[in-house]
């Protein structure tokens, strides 16, 4: 009887329904993080030195072919920005990407695979319903309320949370921990390939605050997740429910990432981490906060009409 | 798969790496457990995640690799203390030295994200065949801008990175290449 029971919370829960917004946002800040990932190394033709058989490895497609690639992998991720082509940008998209880390895998870091998750998410989820061109093109309006399935949104929630306690319960060098002084962010900083400018100003106990701001809430990660639960199956007056504790937790990652993106030279990792970071938020909190935008840039508006 | 996994954390370079012998130490003495039986522990269960993680991903590797979703969810899970940059010398002076902002001959390409990420590889040397191959393409390009004649050498300089009030250690060359 509990696994029917279990089976039907399971078949409700993928049955959920809400409008497009989280994953319009979503599909937008990937689609950048992608074409940033495509286009930076057509510059200086850093991509024909590692991606084609004219580069020092000789391996991949002659450099033509390899031009070819680039631009479907720019007009694709253009496409998926502007909501042009559903699901079909979002493949192409994905497959280049797939294409350039199959030739050179050394030559593709983490937030490659960050984006090529999000990517096939993107694949299986119905994120051009609205804020998309194909949305313009089939209604006459830019945005649209018709109701998507909820499940990659949670779906999307899920990994995050898998990513950082992962990340955090994987960080086995001391260094991350108190045993090695919490010194990680000092070393990383000052690794010659890593850096991005001569961090010898920076003050050790703001490296080791850094590390341990960011190792405690890595591992603090299943807190996120039971908010989330909290919001979904407890009352508005449960402790977790009190506070949006789920923005707190967002604004403390941005800012981990944004010490980490300033300090390094890591790609687009911080950006391609926090696309995902789109997805937290409910598709009506979107709405109420676009209606209060709009409500004070009237207002705004107003002001200056009458002053002048 | 987007399945967690310390690849390459539990390797035997890491387990001997001095923090990591000093963390088995301070827990060995905490515990009261004898130093193999915490590197045991620590080590024996996270190989066997990787094994088993291996194992069952096998019958997916058709799925994962067309979907793109292979993750392992490991950033910066281990801290080297030895950094390690890439030098170019051109008839006996430094051309290139990554970060240096005093030699940037074809640093547009070589400080490049990309770049960077495979350069990492080497500075913790690892693939150097890949890096000869690096270092042949980077002495043509300087036999292209300075004549056939000049003398290029490549290399990797080697230093471990100085912790809070240590003084900068030497850097060494290694993994010489010249032509």
């Amino acid at each position: 009887m509990s696994g029917g029971t279990l089976w039907s919370r399971w078949k409700a829960l993928l049955a959920r329904k809400e409008t497009g917004e989280a994953l319009a946002v979503f599909r937008i800040l990937v689609g950048i993080c992608a074409l940033w990932a495509v286009v930076v190394p057509m510059r200086h033709d850093v991509a024909e030195l590692l991606w084609s058989n004219a580069g020092y490895l000789g391996k991949g497609p002659d450099p033509s072919t390899l031009r070819w690639a680039l631009w479907a992998g720019v007009a694709s991720s253009s496409a998926m920005i502007l909501g042009l082509g559903g699901r079909l940008s979002v493949f192409i998209t994905l497959q280049v990407c797939v294409f350039f880390m199959t030739i050179h895998p050394l030559a593709s870091g983490a937030h490659d695979r960050l984006i090529k998750n999000a990517l096939w998410l993107l694949v299986l989820a119905d994120s051009t319903a609205t804020m998309s061109l194909d949305c313009r093109l089939k209604t006459g309006a830019w945005t649209s309320e018709r109701l998507v399935s909820a499940w990659p949104r949670y779906l999307a929630i899920f990994q995050l949370f898998v990513m950082y306690q992962a990340t955090g319960i994987q960080k086995i060098s001391p260094e991350w921990t108190p045993f090695g002084g919490f010194s990680a962010l000092w070393y990383i900083v000052r690794a010659d390939m890593w850096m991005r400018f001569d961090a010898d100003w920076l003050p050790y106990w703001f490296t080791q605050l850094s590390t341990a701001g960011t190792w405690l809430w890595e591992w603090c990660a299943w807190v996120f997740l039971y908010v989330f639960w909290c919001r979904d199956k407890r009352p508005p007056t449960h402790w977790a429910n009190r506070f949006d504790l789920r923005t707190l937790w967002a604004l403390w990652g941005i800012g981990m990432h944004m010490i980490l993106y300033v300090l390094t030279v890591l790609g687009p990792l911080s950006w391609a981490t926090l696309a995902w970071y789109a997805c937290l938020w409910h598709p009506d909190e979107y709405r109420a906060g676009w209606r209060r935008l709009r409500g004070r840039w009237i207002v705004a508006w107003d002001l200056l009409n009458r002053t002048a | 798969m987007a399945l967690p996994a310390p690849v390459g954390g539990a390797s035997k370079s890491t387990r001997e790496t001095p923090s990591v012998r000093d963390m088995i130490t301070a827990a060995s003495e905490v515990t009261g457990l004898s130093e193999d039986r915490v590197d045991a522990l620590a080590f024996g269960t996270v190989e066997s995640w990787i094994r088993l993680r291996k194992d069952a991903l096998k019958p997916l590797r058709p799925y994962y690799k067309w979907a793109g979703t292979s993750q392992s969810w490991r950033m910066m899970a281990i801290i080297n203390r030895r950094s390690g940059r890439l030098r170019v010398d051109i008839n006996d002076a430094v051309a290139y030295r990554t970060a240096d902002t005093g030699a940037r001959w074809r640093a547009e390409v070589l400080e490049s994200a990309r770049v960077r990420g495979v350069l990492v590889r080497y500075a913790w040397r690892l693939d150097r065949k890949d890096y000869k191959q690096l270092a042949e393409w980077i002495i043509d390009e300087a036999h292209a801008d300075f004549g056939p004649d000049a003398a290029v050498r490549v290399c990797m300089e080697r230093a471990a990175i100085p912790g809070p009030g240590e003084p900068e250690p030497e850097a060494r060359c290694t993994w010489e290449i010249s032509r």
